[in-house]
């Protein structure tokens, strides 16, 4: 799991470019300033293609934080 | 029945808050509630009254089954997806109707010619989403069906919004109770938006009627100017008026509907007005079209983001009606917020925020043409009415009324579009107290001198 959030560390610096942000479990949209609707589905389709993985419209809807979205891509990893 | 209305404020208001406070019980409440919604509805509206309930009851089983076919392991979601579209069935075929001013069954009497219902573009959307979170698995069917009919009905907001979420009032639904707090600051809100309504928004419509309602033709520049800036100023006061309004009364009755404007006029791009103006619908077409639209077309690699973009404003646009200057003003929205997604505001941020309030502004009131017009004629009719100079009277409207006069009550609205109250202290001495309490009571009597005078008009926003 460790392995997960620093890899999402480094696509979200990426995705929102700038380099302090520091993902955990609890991290939600509400902690970084550039995290709407509209960077939401950049930030899915960077992680889709980092993990090469595809996430279904179900999984993404549910993905209120991101240690929500690292259980699915370790779900999807493993599976 | 009007929120502004005398039969509302002296009888309707009055009975149903004391019947509500007298009783203990919370299904003696609820019942109380759906009651008098109901009735507050048939007196606006009595021939849609019917369609409405079975509307009510369409919702009540389309939301079970919908659950129903989720845990049967309904897989690639066609039947749910059909019982949530045949909602917006109604909205369509009556919004059909008043584009085209179609006249169906001639023979019919007046009250049974079909028009569209009060309230239904509001009420559709409020019952889409208590069955889109279902079947996106977010909530439970409600078990109950007079808490599902309040939540339809519930009088402040059945009309014109704010189109709340079933799980936002969820609590405020199964168990309503209130409170001296409550009851204080819903009535403060209230009265706000009373005043802002009857002292303000009816003014500038005076003047804005007398501008537009004529023959183009005989406009001069200045009067164009004023009637497009005044009727700026008038869409926010009275929408955002009945907004106070709803808010306040749901409050006062323990009910935490959603704010729906954060001083629009404000913002620095387009993008952030579309973030500060009718935020509850821009949520829904936020929450359940561009999301949905941008999971599904994720891979596209095509201007993506702007084609989806444009579809959602088209559909804000048809929302409003299905006729032309509404479409138009959706595709307006939709291409400049594409191209600020694109390039302009990664160019807005490096320009001083009075530059970014300024080209806000602008597109902004632009855009209100398309409101105050009815058709393409008309539209460029005033468009060139602004910018080829027609000179005439400065001061009067083609129907005479010095325009100047209406001045200080455009200052005063102006002065409510922008932030400036929040950024004064709120003190909490005693003479503050009096003086904030003095002031609320000349507010409310104003607007009571008004109404009895027989001075109101309806809201602008009922029309949708």
């Amino acid at each position: 799991m460790e392995a997960i959030y620093q890899k999402l560390t480094e696509i979200f610096r990426e995705v929102f470019d700038d380099p302090g942000i520091v993902i955990n479990a609890d991290t939600t949209a509400d902690d970084i300033e550039e995290w709407d609707s509209m960077s939401h589905i950049n930030l899915i389709l960077m992680v889709e293609l980092k993990f090469n993985i595809e996430f279904s419209p179900k999984e993404i809807r549910g993905f209120n934080n991101t240690g929500e979205m690292a259980k699915v891509i370790q779900r999807h990893l493993s599976g | 029945m009007q929120l502004t209305s005398v039969a509302f404020l002296f009888s309707f208001l009055p009975l149903i808050f004391i019947l509500f406070i007298s009783l203990k019980n919370s299904t003696y409440r609820k019942f109380i509630l759906v009651f008098f919604s109901i009735a507050f509805y048939a007196w606006g509206d009595f021939a849609s009254l019917l369609l409405m309930s079975l509307l009510t009851i369409y919702v009540w089983i389309a939301g079970k089954s919908i659950k129903n076919l989720n845990d049967k392991g309904e897989i690639n979601n066609f039947y749910p997806s059909i019982l949530i579209t045949l909602i917006f069935i109604p909205l369509i075929f009556y919004k059909t109707i008043e584009a085209l001013d179609l006249n169906l069954f001639p023979n019919y009497p007046l009250l049974l010619q079909p028009k569209l219902p009060l309230g239904l573009s509001f009420i559709t959307f409020s019952a889409a989403s208590y069955l889109i979170d279902i079947n996106h698995d977010e909530m439970e069917p409600e078990t109950d069906f007079i808490n599902l009919a309040l939540y339809i009905f519930m009088f402040p907001k059945v009309l014109q919004g704010p189109i709340t979420k079933y799980q936002e009032i969820q609590e405020n639904i199964h168990n309503p109770k209130t409170n001296i707090e409550n009851i204080s600051k819903g009535t403060q809100r209230f009265i706000i938006g009373l005043g802002k309504k009857v002292l303000l928004a009816d003014s500038l419509s005076i003047a804005i009627l007398s501008i537009t309602n004529i023959d183009f033709i005989q406009l001069t520049s200045t009067s164009a100017w004023f009637g497009l800036l005044f009727f700026s100023l008038q869409i926010f006061i009275d929408f955002s008026a009945y907004t106070d309004m709803a808010i306040g009364l749901g409050k006062i009755f323990g009910f935490n509907f959603p704010e729906n404007f954060n001083f629009p006029y404000a913002s620095i791009s387009l993008t952030d007005f579309w973030r500060r103006w009718h935020i509850t619908l821009v949520s829904w077409f936020r929450q359940y079209l561009f999301y949905s639209l941008e999971i599904t077309q994720r891979k596209s690699k095509f201007l993506r983001q702007q084609i989806n973009i444009l579809i959602v404003f088209l559909a804000t646009g048809l929302w409003h009606g299905f006729t032309l200057n509404f479409i138009f003003w959706g595709l307006y929205n939709g291409i400049i917020l594409g191209l600020e997604s694109l390039f302009i505001k990664k160019l807005l941020v490096k320009t001083p925020r009075i530059i970014q309030h300024i080209y806000t502004l602008a597109l902004i009131i632009f855009g209100w043409l398309f409101f105050m017009t009815d058709s393409p004629k008309t539209f460029f009719s005033y468009l060139s009415t602004l910018f080829i100079k027609k000179s005439g009277s400065i001061q009067y409207s083609p129907q005479g009324l010095n325009i100047i006069t209406f001045i200080p009550i455009a200052v005063i609205s102006l002065f409510l579009c922008f932030p400036i109250l929040k950024k004064i202290p709120k003190k909490d001495f005693r003479a503050f107290t009096i003086l904030n309490s003095f002031g609320y009571l000349l507010i409310l009597l104003l607007s009571i001198a008004v109404i009895i005078k027989g001075g109101f008009k309806a809201f602008l926003y009922a029309g949708f």
